[in-house]
């Protein structure tokens, strides 16, 4: 699939802070990846580590409010900031789709005029019918049924699946070489979400565009990501290529995720979810952020601030753990995380 | 569109019923239509009278079935002075009807543009004075609001209108809101920069008092009628002149009443309009038309404005009772011969029920015909129940 | 088996306790941190202070009037009024001896002897005359007439406390009762939905079709000066359907909710999951809007006052304040002035304090600083 390298998207230090009343919420930290054309990227973590707003960052959609630092090129061309070209780009060169599609089409216009806006911003000369007429195929290329009378359908005649793969329609519309998905198929139940990862594996086929999945699901990005980026509290903690994730994870964070997993379990049938909770964005725990729930942290850990990415084996493979080494030599990382749940069943 | 409307009436019809059964039984119960013929000396022949027309000596849902019928051939009966209703009630709706039509209108576009802007500009120094004189409104008692427009809005607005001109302070108010207006015209979207804005507002001002030198030229050594009514709707030495000044009379007669009517319903609805465009610009929809590339204005407007509209109709069609209730007192201290007054003339201490009856079931039957075309604005802005 | 069926919900109850209290802490802190909100809250209480403490040690009653023309229409001053409350009196004193002698006298201070004694006048008493002249509780009182005194000379300041004592005691009786009501209609309306919810909300369209006002207008007709506090109840009574909107549409939503359904499942009754779990749910918006229909109640007080019903002379309320004094409004200002601006000030208070409320009470706020 990436058979040209070419380099789309540059991210570099991307840091958002959200000052309120309670304090400054530092939503992402320090985030760099790049992405080249017909790459499937892979973003996991648990809820609220900063999934969306980096993302939401890069497109340029985040509130007022926020404060957004670092860098983010799109073929060289800087994103951010105010005079950031992110505004004649979104919807053309960058799209986005979204986690809810029950709530991310206006309820008010027809699905057809929702369509044809998204076409037209970009598009002021193209003729009517060519502007039907591309519409219909986007539809088709989604697989609606009944693209033509279904372009005069209100979006509450949809059902979820459908509305998404419309948002999905109305995202390549205008064959944008990027496509950030944000968790598109949390909200829809199994079949459907099966149904909507392999319509956008077929849309990338078709238009080669690069995709940014985010997703609390690794069986989804073991599916048809490349490359994976772990997220906790605002910060990547490890990235590499889906086998160094999967094979060769160097990252507790990373083993608990995978341990969390239904379907590969380590040991026993049991879902294990990572015992803790997410930390505080506004008061981060010194030293590692994971360190309060980490199994195997040392008191290096709350002193030394990790974070410091370092390469492992392959040139693309980085972890934020300062034992990383250990981790990596472990058998099945995930079974470091056997003995905290079960003194966590004891205590209970 | 037209199920819906029937649909509607089907409900509306025996509410309306029911509505006049329960009112009846209030205005029967709540008072004596005789009480002070009573008190009277000689009034033997007067009492006996009144208890005839009104048939005080039968019971009372027979009462309500000869008031009822004869309601339905649109005959609401004789008053206690032994005046026909009908006419009187007829020449009380039209006023009563100009004044909070063109009051919800007001109200309504007021409203709307206010809480529009200050959604859009959340947290502005805008948003906050707007917000503050939205409570202020709120916090009024209307006669009291109508008592100090009458004084100031047309007392002190006549006076100036025999010698007008515009004083020093006149011209930097004027300036400065000037100022304002333009360097929010300009500074609409959020990126514009303080400097562009700063350079705006002073164009503004600066242009603005251009015109008001211009105006206070123009108004030097003229004098001008007394323009603004307080009382009544029409001045009768307008009763034979053409159409334009009667109509610029009327207009004159109209404003403050309305004004003050309006006042009152504006502060909700920009109140609202505001809570409702805030949640409406935060919603998922309006991030997918940002993320589709719509630009900034078309997203408030066209997204945004346009699905926070539907609730802001709900709004408005719940207030209509209370416009009636509110005219009730705009025509008292106004001296405006409306509903109003036909009401608080049947509340004497001799209760006339049928006049009574008669502004009530009127009142009614408008806030129901009010609140279907609600219905049909809601169902014309909501695709969801269009289709329901 | 009936311990098994008991032990389930109180374990349930329990933890939702818990969330309850933390939920309230958080809920106290943020109204806590609402500035405006605070400020008015206290701008409230001082006003109401003043109102029920205030009135009854300031130098003037509400309804008494004064016996001398001397007080009618003043303006208000901070100086004490003229024309008498002088420790130091100049009277013309009619003695035995000589009918012409003019003496000067400390009101305060114990009768004089020697120069004026046996004095005549209907008494005989130099001091019963000057009483009779100036009433006691005008003429030992040396308080200003803040606000000013009206055409028969009642001191305003003393008015507006007592008017404002009527005001809130009403409003608030009011926002007891059309809450009680328009919680109990909503949530049976929202709970038990089907052809109950259908009538119940029939009636509210039904009673929002015929101004408030003017029912208010027609029910109050026969309320005299004792019977006060019919106006509570008519204005009460037609002035719960928001609020009951307001808690359908809260009870239909909590209804789906899973505690709800836990509750269900484990065979507890309509009135225990009503009351215990899921009115806690709604109380954010009943305390809003109880505190915002408290403000519409002292306007919709005021407007009946107008229409010349309500809280009758000689007592007053501040409605009936304005009401009586809007003729005076060109000629002698303050008597329009200061009670309605006690209105706007306790309603503009009512509703920050409302909105701070709302903002307290709404999770999905998190008001972000520009
Ligand atoms: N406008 C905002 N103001 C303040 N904090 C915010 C704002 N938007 C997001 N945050 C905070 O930033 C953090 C990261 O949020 P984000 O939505 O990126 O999480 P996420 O990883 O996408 O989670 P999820 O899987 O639930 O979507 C959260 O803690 C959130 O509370
Ligand atoms: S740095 Fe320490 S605390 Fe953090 S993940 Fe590694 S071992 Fe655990
Ligand atoms: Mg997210």
């Amino acid at each position: 699939m990436s058979a040209d390298s070419e380099l789309l998207l540059e991210v570099e230090h991307l840091t958002v802070d959200f000052p309120t009343d309670d304090g400054v919420v530092h939503a992402t930290r320090d985030i760099s990846y790049t992405l080249s054309r017909g790459d499937v990227l892979g973003v996991v973590g648990e809820s609220g580590s900063g999934k969306s707003v980096s993302s939401l960052a890069v497109m340029g959609l985040l509130p007022p409010t926020a404060r957004v630092s670092g860098s983010a090129k799109f073929c060289g061309q800087e994103l951010l900031g105010s005079h950031g070209a992110v505004k004649s780009l979104r919807g053309n060169k960058l799209a986005m789709i979204f986690q809810d599609p029950m709530t991310a089409l206006n309820p008010v216009y027809t699905v057809g005029v929702q369509l044809r806006e998204a076409l037209r911003v970009h598009n002021r000369e193209m003729p009517k019918r060519e502007i039907t007429e591309r519409s219909i195929d986007a539809l088709e290329l989604v697989g609606i049924p009944n693209p033509k009378s279904r372009l005069e359908s209100f979006p509450h005649e949809f059902s979820g699946g459908m509305r998404q793969r419309a948002m999905i329609a109305m995202a390549m519309i205008n064959d944008p070489d990027i496509l950030i998905a944000d968790e598109p198929t949390t909200a829809l139940d199994v079949t459907v979400q099966a149904q909507i990862l392999e319509t956008l594996e077929r849309v990338q086929d078709r238009t080669g565009a690069a995709i940014i999945l985010i997703t609390h699901d690794l069986g989804v990005i073991a599916g048809i990501a490349q490359r994976v980026l772990v997220m906790y509290g605002g910060a990547v903690v490890e990235s590499g290529s889906v086998d160094d994730i999967f094979y060769r994870t160097s990252m507790p964070y990373t083993a608990g995720l995978l341990g969390s997993m239904p379907g590969i379990h380590a040991h026993g049938s049991r879902l294990r979810p990572i015992p803790g909770s997410p930390p505080s964005l506004i008061r981060m725990p010194p030293g590692c952020s994971f360190g309060p729930r980490c199994p195997m942290v040392t008191d290096a850990c709350r002193v030394d601030a990790p974070g410091k990415f370092s390469l492992l084996g392959s040139e693309t493979h980085a972890s934020a753990c300062i034992r990383r080494d250990e981790v990596l030599a472990m058998d099945d990382a995930r079974t470091m995380f056997a003995a905290t749940y079960d003194t966590e069943v004891v205590r209970d | 569109m037209l199920r819906l409307i029937i649909r509607r009436m089907l409900v509306a019809i025996p509410m309306l019923l029911v509505c006049s059964v329960l009112v009846f039984v209030l205005v029967a119960n709540a008072g004596d239509p005789l009480e002070a013929l009573r008190g009277r000396p000689n009034s033997q022949q007067a009492i006996a009278q009144r208890t005839a027309t009104l048939h005080l000596n039968k019971p009372i849902f027979e009462r309500y079935w000869l008031w009822f019928s004869k309601m339905l051939h649109g005959d609401f009966g004789i008053d206690n002075k032994g005046l026909r209703i009908g006419p009187q009630l007829w020449r009380a709706m039209g006023t009563t009807l100009q004044i909070v039509l063109l009051s919800t209108i007001l109200a309504v576009c007021l409203g709307i543009a206010v809480g529009v802007i200050s959604a859009v500009r959340q947290y502005s120094f805008f948003d906050y004075s707007a917000t503050f004189v939205s409570f202020l409104f709120y916090a009024m008692p209307v006669f009291w609001f109508a008592v100090l427009l009458k004084v100031f809005g047309a007392i002190e607005f006549n006076n100036w209108l025999e010698n007008p001109g515009i004083g020093t302070v006149g011209f930097l108010l004027i300036g400065l809101l000037g100022a304002g207006f333009t360097s929010m015209l300009f500074g609409f979207k959020r990126t514009v920069s303080k400097r562009r804005r700063l350079i705006a507002g002073i164009a503004g001002f600066a242009g603005t008092v251009l015109v008001c030198l211009l105006v206070d030229r123009f108004l030097a050594d003229r004098t001008y009628f007394r323009w603004i009514g307080t009382v009544n709707t029409t001045d009768p030495r307008f009763a034979h002149q053409g159409f334009w000044p009667r109509l610029g009379d009327h207009l004159g007669h109209l404003l403050l009443p309305v004004t003050t009517l309006a006042v009152i319903s504006y502060a909700g609805y920009s109140r609202f309009t505001r809570a409702s465009m805030l949640e409406t610009l935060s919603a998922d929809y309006v991030r997918t038309a940002r993320a589709k590339g719509v630009s900034e204005r078309a997203v408030i407007f066209k997204h945004a404005f346009r699905t926070a509209l539907i609730p802001i109709v709900t709004v408005v069609a719940l207030d209509f009772g209370a416009i009636f209730g509110g005219a009730i007192i705009t025509e008292t201290v106004f001296s405006i011969q409306g509903m109003g007054k036909l009401f608080r003339e049947a509340l004497q201490k001799d209760i006339d029920p049928n006049k009574a009856m008669a502004y009530l079931i009127v009142t009614a039957i408008n806030v129901v015909v009010f609140n279907l075309i609600a219905d049909i604005i809601y169902a014309k802005l909501d695709p969801r129940i269009r289709h329901e | 088996m009936s311990e098994t069926t008991d032990t389930t919900p109180t374990t349930q109850d329990h933890e939702f306790d818990v969330k309850a209290r933390t939920q309230a802490q958080l809920v106290v802190r943020r109204f806590l941190h609402h500035r405006l909100a605070m400020i008015s809250l206290v701008v409230l209480v001082l006003m109401a202070l003043l109102a029920f403490a205030g009135a009854r040690v300031w130098g003037y009653d509400h309804a008494r009037i004064p016996q001398n023309n001397l007080e009618s229409y003043n303006a208000p001053s901070l100086t004490k009024p003229a024309g008498r409350c002088r420790p130091i009196e100049t009277v013309a004193v009619p003695t035995n001896t000589d009918p012409g002698v003019t003496t000067t006298v400390d009101r305060l201070a114990p009768a004089p002897t020697t120069t004026i004694a046996g004095a005549t006048g209907d008494t005989g008493d130099w001091r019963a005359d000057f009483i009779a002249k100036y009433p006691r509780d005008h003429d030992l009182s040396c308080a200003p007439h803040l606000f000013g005194t009206n055409q028969v000379g009642q001191d305003l300041f003393a008015q507006t406390l007592r008017g404002t004592q009527r005001s809130l005691l009403i409003a608030i009786m009011v926002a007891i009762v059309s809450t009680t009501l328009g919680v109990l209609i909503g949530a049976a309306a929202g709970f038990f939905r089907g052809w109950l919810d259908a009538v119940l909300m029939r009636m509210t369209d039904l009673i929002l079709t015929v101004p408030y006002l003017a029912v208010a207008a027609v029910l109050g007709r026969k309320v005299s000066g004792d019977t006060w506090w019919v106006i509570p109840l008519i204005l009460g009574g037609f002035g719960w359907m928001g609020i009951a909107r307001i808690i359908r549409g809260e009870f239909l939503s909590l209804r789906e909710k899973e505690f709800v359904e836990a509750a269900r499942a484990s065979g507890a009754t309509s009135k225990r999951i009503i009351f215990k779990h899921m009115l806690p749910n709604a109380v954010g918006p009943i305390i809003v809007n109880a505190t915002l229909s408290v403000a519409g109640a002292i306007l919709a007080e005021t407007a009946l006052s107008f229409l010349g019903l309500g809280v009758k002379s000689p007592d007053v309320s501040l409605g009936s304040l304005v009401s009586e004094n809007q003729t005076a409004f060109s000629t002698h200002p303050w008597l329009f002035w200061f009670p309605g601006l006690f209105i706007i000030v306790i309603v503009l208070c009512v509703n920050f304090i409302g909105d701070g409320l709302r903002d307290a009470f709404d999770p999905k706020q998190n008001r972000v600083r520009a």
